[in-house]
């Protein structure tokens, strides 16, 4: 900051590009005010630290002198031109007719070749990529304030909207600025190509030739696509706006009733097994959807001779009535099943307890197999769960059933008059 | 004598020859179909005879309405049911009811497309993040969309989260409401036809001053 300072009061004049001691106190003084003095900087320790890269000190008459180092200057520049851009409409092109402009003897031979590509085209390279950074930039900070013309509430949208649109179309005239820059780039670049013959003589002038060539090529290609969004941003955003001064209330009032809409769902809204839930005054609401299905395509070949006979699918009779039996036996267990718990539920309203075991025996006799008792078990417990006058009480004393390698705890089901 | 009148005359168009069978199809399956991409031959078609018989033709054969609509005065075509009635596209299969989550994320989007009033209305994986994790109502988002509300997520959680985007996304674009640019990175465009949405809700839009009071009372 300090040496920034003392750059910018070199550049207006208020101190001589060669200062006193003076100068640099009283400015350091300044940057310490503003600082609101902090005990952690101390002046001597400072100055001798910036000293070695950023200032010198000279013999001046009978004094001593200071004056930045081209390096800081440089920096100060740099820092300066980010925080304060000055763009112009015109100042790019001018800059890069003064910095980019190929002349003849720049193509006298390789080396002075070189030379412009150093000097000339590396600078005015960072020239443009600045100037397109900082009008990137501008724009973005543009657009998001922009957004704030869709809130409600807004103090003279009018006044607003001709505000935004005199700085849209001063972005308008900066881009144009910078396209003819672009176009002014063709001419260069006919004159890199007419010269491709001269420098392909030598291997090394050729390699050194066609890396400027790569170099330029890729450098504006990159920069026009970056020039072509810029643009497309602009105008879209001066379309809008210009579109927008009919509509302004109306689309306010509609903008904040649907995120208010989206603040109602993210509110009231559930998570249910891995799915939201929105609140039941959101409805569910259909749209068309007709799907096309196409279950089967003929293949109807016209040239080999066609008997109309479909090809079935090979087919294993036993199989498939193995699986038609076991389909018949699952229903009819299902069906049994739920007899069977009639039937217990039955006598349980009369005899209150029941003890389940005796009950597992007579159905598995009855079933000759232990699917079904074991379901209506299941059943049972789901009945007694889901009832407030049903009670199972599982006492874990092993109880010996017909079946010889099963075992049971004692189940008895109580029923309570509630 | 038959009369040689037909009120149809359209399907006899080169245009209709070319494309009706496929704006018949997609338009049946729910999209919306506007100036966009590979639907620009669609568009051009309905746009051309929409008021010279296709209209008709889906409210006389299918008792289902075509619409035009516009957002932002991009216009946009879909079928749409008559409020009474579902028409022809009423029996099983023939419509799809939208499902919460699809709603939600359609008025997000729907939100965020009228934010971007001035500018593209592309999103990427890392805007939608931003919404979810460090926006006013990160807490809501966090909780429907994980499960519950945590500083930190599992790498599964995170791609159960992005699949399930991704998988909504799809939908969307089935629709005509989005086009999906790079589907792994999550990159996409919002379209005009997110209208469509707020066409659907709009009683719940209009209405919402009604439901947030009420909501904020219990």
């Amino acid at each position: 900051m300090l040496v920034v300072w003392l750059y910018q009061k070199t550049q207006d004049g208020l101190i001589e590009h060669e200062f006193t001691k003076r100068d640099f106190d009283d400015t350091l003084d300044d940057v310490l005010d503003l600082l609101e003095n902090p005990k952690s900087i101390q002046k001597e320790l400072l100055s001798r630290k910036i000293s070695n890269y950023y200032y010198r000190t000279i013999p001046y008459k009978n004094e001593y002198r200071i004056h930045l180092t081209i390096f800081a200057e440089n920096l100060c520049e740099i820092v300066i031109k980010q925080l304060q851009p000055q763009i112009k409409r015109l100042a790019l092109i001018h800059t890069f007719k003064r910095t980019l402009a190929l002349m003849d003897t720049d193509l006298e031979n390789i080396d002075t070749f070189k030379f412009w590509y150093d000097n000339n085209f590396i600078a005015a390279k960072n020239d443009i990529l600045s100037h397109i950074e900082i009008l990137q930039k501008n724009i973005e900070d543009r657009i998001n304030e922009l957004r704030q013309l869709l809130k409600p509430n807004v103090e003279n949208p009018k006044e607003l909207i001709n505000r935004f649109l005199d700085i849209f179309d001063a972005l308008e005239k900066q881009t144009i600025g910078i396209l003819n820059t672009i176009d002014f780039k063709d001419e260069t670049w006919q004159k890199i190509q007419g010269v491709k013959e001269r420098f392909s003589e030598t291997e090394e002038s050729f390699e050194i030739y066609d890396h400027i060539q790569r170099a330029f090529e890729n450098f504006f290609s990159n920069i026009d696509r970056r020039i072509l969004s810029i643009n497309e941003r602009i105008q879209l955003a001066s379309k809008r706006l210009r579109n927008l001064l009919d509509t302004l209330k109306h689309k306010q009032q509609y903008k904040v009733k649907i995120e208010r809409l989206l603040q109602y769902m993210l509110k009231t809204a559930k998570h249910e097994q891995g799915q939201i839930i929105l609140d039941q005054n959101i409805p569910l609401r259909d749209l068309p959807y007709l799907q096309t299905r196409f279950q089967a395509v003929p293949h109807i070949d016209f040239q080999v001779e066609n008997d109309d006979t479909p090809t079935l699918p090979d087919q294993d009779p036993e199989h498939a009535e193995r699986e038609r039996q076991k389909n018949l036996q699952m229903l009819k267990n299902q069906e049994q099943t739920a007899i069977w718990m009639n039937k217990v539920e039955r006598v349980l309203e009369t005899e209150k307890d029941i003890d389940y075991t005796e009950w597992f025996d007579k159905i598995a006799k009855a079933e000759g197999n232990l699917e079904v008792p074991i379901k209506v078990c299941f059943g049972l417990i789901e009945t007694c769960n889901n009832s407030d006058d049903k009670r199972i009480e599982l006492q874990q004393i092993p109880q010996k059933t017909r079946h010889k390698n099963l075992t049971l705890w004692k189940m008895i089901i109580h029923h309570t008059d509630s | 004598m038959e009369n040689d009148y037909t009120p149809y005359g359209f399907l006899s168009s080169d245009l209709a020859r070319k494309h009706f069978a496929d704006a018949d199809i997609v338009l049946k399956q729910g999209r919306h179909i506007q100036d966009y991409g590979s639907d620009h031959r669609l568009f051009v078609f309905l746009d051309e005879y929409y008021d010279r018989g296709l209209k008709d033709y889906y409210l006389e054969l299918f008792k289902i309405r075509l619409v035009r609509d516009s957002s932002d005065r991009n216009v946009f075509y879909y079928l749409d049911f008559l409020e009474d009635s579902r028409g022809k596209l009423g029996k099983d299969n023939r419509y799809r009811e939208l499902d919460s989550e699809k709603i939600l994320f359609a008025i997000l989007l729907l939100n965020s497309y009228k934010e971007k009033f001035f500018e593209d209305k592309q999103l990427k994986w890392n805007d939608l993040e931003m919404i979810f994790k460090e926006s006013e109502h990160k807490q809501y988002w966090l909780t429907l969309l994980y499960g519950k509300h945590k500083k930190n997520y599992t790498p599964n959680e995170e791609d159960g989260v992005k699949s399930k985007v991704i998988r909504t996304l799809q939908a969307f674009q089935r629709l005509g409401w989005v086009h999906i640019i790079e589907r792994d990175a999550v990159h996409f465009e919002i379209l005009p036809a997110i209208e469509r949405i707020s066409r659907l809700y709009s009683d719940v839009i209009e209405n919402i001053d009604v439901l947030d009071t009420t909501f904020e009372l219990f």
